[in-house]
This record gives structure tokens, sequence and C-alpha cells, in this order.
């Protein structure tokens, strides 16, 4: 835990970070309540009102986090948004900046 | 897959005790001239690039001298053969070849096994020979269990009168160690065409080993930059970046190969372009086949399957979405029992980053169809994030044919070029 933020890698290569300054004001902590349906094992418990891990942080970032993307979308939706997940590809942003077409997404149609 | 070069391939063969030319790799004029020195002349020159036909194509040439030999490599060294560029020549010793024979093994996909092949008339048209003649290449299925043996081996060669009783056997060792290659390897095609009979004994002139992109993760000391099947031409930048999501993360598989990287197949046959991902290769094809029919070309495949995680289908939506100047995208899942709600956040995610503006909503004609486990969680997910209320997108449910939701992308995508023909 750096600060007020909790963050934790994954095994493909990428991080989760939660503002817990967030969290004690969620009502639903939907990241909890998600964590752990997808079939994989419940990584996130709730201590003293803020997400907290179950497991050492090598056991999450070996497989322990099936990475099911629940928790930021749980928290997007019924949360308050205070959780990011960074996936990075190698060289991906640097293939965009070689584009000389726009790309579908950044057009205006 | 993963196609080695020749001259990792010949490294292989070498190992498990077939003879090669002896020869040295060169990525420089002055290299190439040291090589020349070591190996001795005449040498042959070879362009080491993922492609067959070399020969015919001007990437296989002798040089009878250090002057020759420097002329041929600074044509070749930065040069194209058959569209793929020339970065390293093995320069090897050229030999006086009396005949050439094929010999491969690869999977038959009939008995399941792999399959030991071999042809007296080998070179550079073996293709044409298994068309016109295809009794002239032999065949023996081998049990993985039991393995194959020299005696297997000259059963399979006997009678071929163009070899004499002890070059028979020593081409009967050659075909069991190749299948030891093969093994030992996880390849999908080990091949030396030709096979040389030489006065020094029987020699691999040229090689190629394609190793099962899915056994990548156990071969760590095989030097391969991309497992994807590209044909004959090397991997895009954007397929190279795409098999790098799977790297050492066998949670489920991402294929990904561009099919029309620079979009001109469409363009020049007025078909409209568009990115694509299935769940399983099979829906993909039957897909495919009803989307090329109505006017639409999917400018690359991927398969995405295997129940892989979230992160995996945030990632290759990303890369699909990046491909400049597609008119759609169409998802569409076979029935499986991949828990496609992982599949449908992993998309969700993917769009949310790409079009924050409209909360995930896309600006081009985006069909999802999900059909298979979790496919309702899948729906429900789509509709509460509110992509499925997007005015370009339908999402489409397990009642779903393949046929279906390729009119429903027609449909949808006249609409949407109505829309922008009007602005």
């Amino acid at each position: 835990m750096n600060g007020r933020t909790l963050r934790f890698n994954v095994h493909s290569g990428g991080s989760v970070d939660i503002d817990l300054s967030q969290c004690h004001d969620c009502e639903t902590k939907a990241c909890v309540g998600i964590c752990g349906e997808q079939g994989g094992p419940l990584i996130l418990d709730e201590t003293q009102g803020i997400p907290m891990l179950r497991w050492p942080r090598d056991e999450i970032e070996q497989g322990g986090c099936v990475e099911c993307l629940g928790c930021e979308l749980a928290c997007d939706l019924d949360g308050r948004q205070a959780i990011t997940i960074t996936l990075p590809m190698e060289g991906f942003d640097e293939y965009l900046g070689t584009l000389s077409d726009p790309i579908v997404y950044k057009r205006e149609w | 897959m993963a196609r080695l070069l020749e001259h990792q391939a010949k490294q292989i063969l070498r190992r498990f005790g077939i003879p090669i030319p002896d020869g040295r790799v060169a990525r420089s004029l002055s290299e190439a001239r040291q090589v020349g020195i070591e190996v001795g002349y005449p040498v042959m020159v070879k362009a080491q690039v993922r492609s067959g036909k070399r020969g015919k194509s001007g990437g296989v040439r002798a040089a009878a001298g250090v002057a020759e030999l420097e002329a041929i490599a600074s044509e070749m060294l930065g040069d194209r053969i058959r569209g793929l560029p020339v970065d390293t020549l093995l320069i090897e010793q050229s030999l006086e070849i009396e005949a050439e024979i094929y010999a491969g093994v690869t999977a038959d996909p009939r008995s399941r096994s792999p399959v030991i092949l071999f042809c007296a008339d080998g070179g550079v048209d073996i293709e044409e020979t298994a068309r016109a003649a295809p009794k002239a290449i032999r065949r023996l299925g081998v049990d993985i269990l039991r393995g194959v043996y020299a005696h297997d081996a000259l059963n399979l060669i006997s009678g071929t009168a163009e070899l004499t009783s002890a070059q028979k056997l020593s081409v009967a060792r050659i075909l069991c160690r190749l299948y030891d290659v093969y093994r030992a390897y996880d390849c999908k095609l080990v091949e030396i065409n030709p096979l040389a009979l030489t006065s020094d004994g029987m020699i691999a002139v040229d090689a190629r080993i394609d190793i099962d992109g899915d056994a990548l993760g156990r071969q760590t000391d095989l030097d391969v930059e991309i497992a994807e099947e590209a044909g004959s031409r090397s991997p895009t930048r954007l397929e190279e970046i795409a098999s790098t999501i799977d790297g050492g993360d066998h949670r489920g598989t991402v294929h990904f190969v561009q099919i029309d990287p620079d979009l001109s197949y469409a363009h020049r046959r007025h078909l409209i372009p568009f990115g694509f991902d299935c769940v399983g290769a099979g829906a993909s094809l039957t897909t495919m086949d009803e989307l090329v029919p109505l006017g639409f070309y999917p400018v690359n495949f991927c398969d995405t399957s295997g129940n892989p995680v979230g992160s995996k289908l945030y990632r290759i939506t990303k890369l699909i979405f990046s491909q400049p100047g597609i008119e759609g995208y169409v998802f569409v899942s076979c029935v499986s029992s991949q828990q496609l709600d992982n599949t449908a956040r992993g998309i969700i995610k993917a769009l949310k980053e790409l079009y924050p503006e409209t909360r995930g909503q896309p600006n081009i004609p985006t069909v999802l169809c999900f059909r298979g486990a979790w496919d309702e969680d899948a729906l429900k997910l789509l509709n509460r994030h509110g992509i499925s209320d997007g005015r370009w997108v339908r999402v489409l449910s397990r009642d779903t044919t393949e046929r279906e939701a390729a009119e429903a992308f027609r449909a949808l995508h006249r609409d949407w070029r109505v829309e922008r023909e009007k602005n």
C-alpha cells in the first residue's frame, strides 16, 4: 500500500490501483462483492471499511487474480470509480504513433 | 506456428547428428568476406527469409570467389526476396550433388499421429510431385508411444532403385533422427529438401522447421520472435504486439493475423473492411463465409478461445480497433464453455477507454453476438454499462445464427453509411 492507494500486480503484466480515499464512503463495496465470483479465488476482502488483499502479493501476481476486470467495472458502475486497472502492451503506443491515417476511434464519425 | 530460419533449423539438425554443409551466417559485407575465407570457395549464398522457392527468386546464388561473393552479398543484404527483407545471409560450402531426396515429418490430421514422408525425387518442386504423382511420396505413420526404429524407416524406403544399400541405411538413420527432432521440439513440420547425396554421404542442403506455436512456452531455447502464422510474409508490427498478449500467460489464447494489413485487397475488390474477433476458429470461418458475400471483408482473423482471462480480451479489442480504415467491428462467439461474462468485461473496458466521451459506445457499426456459457451475464453487463444502447451497436444472443449476425451487421452498416453521407 502506497499512501492511500492499494496497488498489486497481475500475472499478464500490469497493475490494479485502488484509491482507498474513496472507499470509506463507498456504501456498496462492489469490488469486494464481485471478487471471487468469477471462478477464481477471492482476493479482495473488506477490512475496517476498505478493500484489502487476502493473499500475499506474489501469489496474486502468479495468477491469484484471474484478471476478470470485474472489480474495476463494478466500481465504475456501483462504486466511486476508485479502481484503475492498467494493462500495457509493449510497443502498442509506439505503433499508434506511426499511423498516418487516423484511427477509427479518433475520427469524427 | 513459428517457422525457424534455415540456419536455425540446420543447427538443430546438426545437434541431432544430421550432416549439414559447413557454413556461417553473415549480416554485413565484412562478415560475408570472413565467412568466405573460413568456409572456402566456391560457396552458396542463401538469403535467410521465411519463404519457400528462394532459389527461383534469386535468394540462393553461387559465388566462385571473393569478388562474386561481395557482389551477391551487397545486392542481397537490404534487398527483398519474395517481399521479405533480407538482413541475414547463410554462406555455405558448395556441394557436388549426385541426387536429391525429400525427407520430412509432419502431423497427419486423419490418423492424428506423426507421419514420416520420403520421396526419392526431391528438390525444389516437391509440391508439384505431390500433386502430379502422389504415390511417389511414401508415408509412414508413427505411433508416438512406440516411436520409430531404423528398420521401420528401411521398410519405408525399400525398393528405392536410386539408392544403394549403404545409402538406404544412411537415409533410414536420418529419418529416425528427423523424427526425434520433430518430437523434441514440438514441431508441426520438419523437412529436409533436398537431402543431397554427395561423395561425402548424405547432407541436408536445405531445412525447414515449424514449431507448434502453443508449445513455445517450453521451447524457450529457440529464438522465436512471434508464434503466429502469417503465410509467407514476415509478421506485421500489430501481429508482433498481439503475440505478446499470450506471452507466458496460458489462461486462454489470442490468435491474431492481419489478413489485409493495408486494406488494399478490400479496396481493390470494393469490399468494406471491418475488424473481427471470434470465440472459436470455426465460428470465425462460418461468420466470414456469411459476411464476405454481403460485401464485407475482415481485415484480420482473430480467435480468442480456451477461456481467456478478461485482460486478454481487453488488449486484443484495443488492438483490433486500432486498425486504420475499418468500418465496423464484429464479435461472434461459438457455443462453448468459455466464460463469456469475462469476455464481455474485456470488450467493455476496451470500449470505455477507446470511447470515453460516449462511455464506450463506438462510432462504427459494432455487432456483439454472445452465445455460450455465461452469455446472459455478458448481455446484462453490456446493458448495464450502456454499450447495448449505442446507436451503432447491435447485441445479439444465443438464438442468433452466423447468417443473422452478418445480416444485422449489414443493416447497421447501411444505416451508418447513410448517416455519414448526410454529414
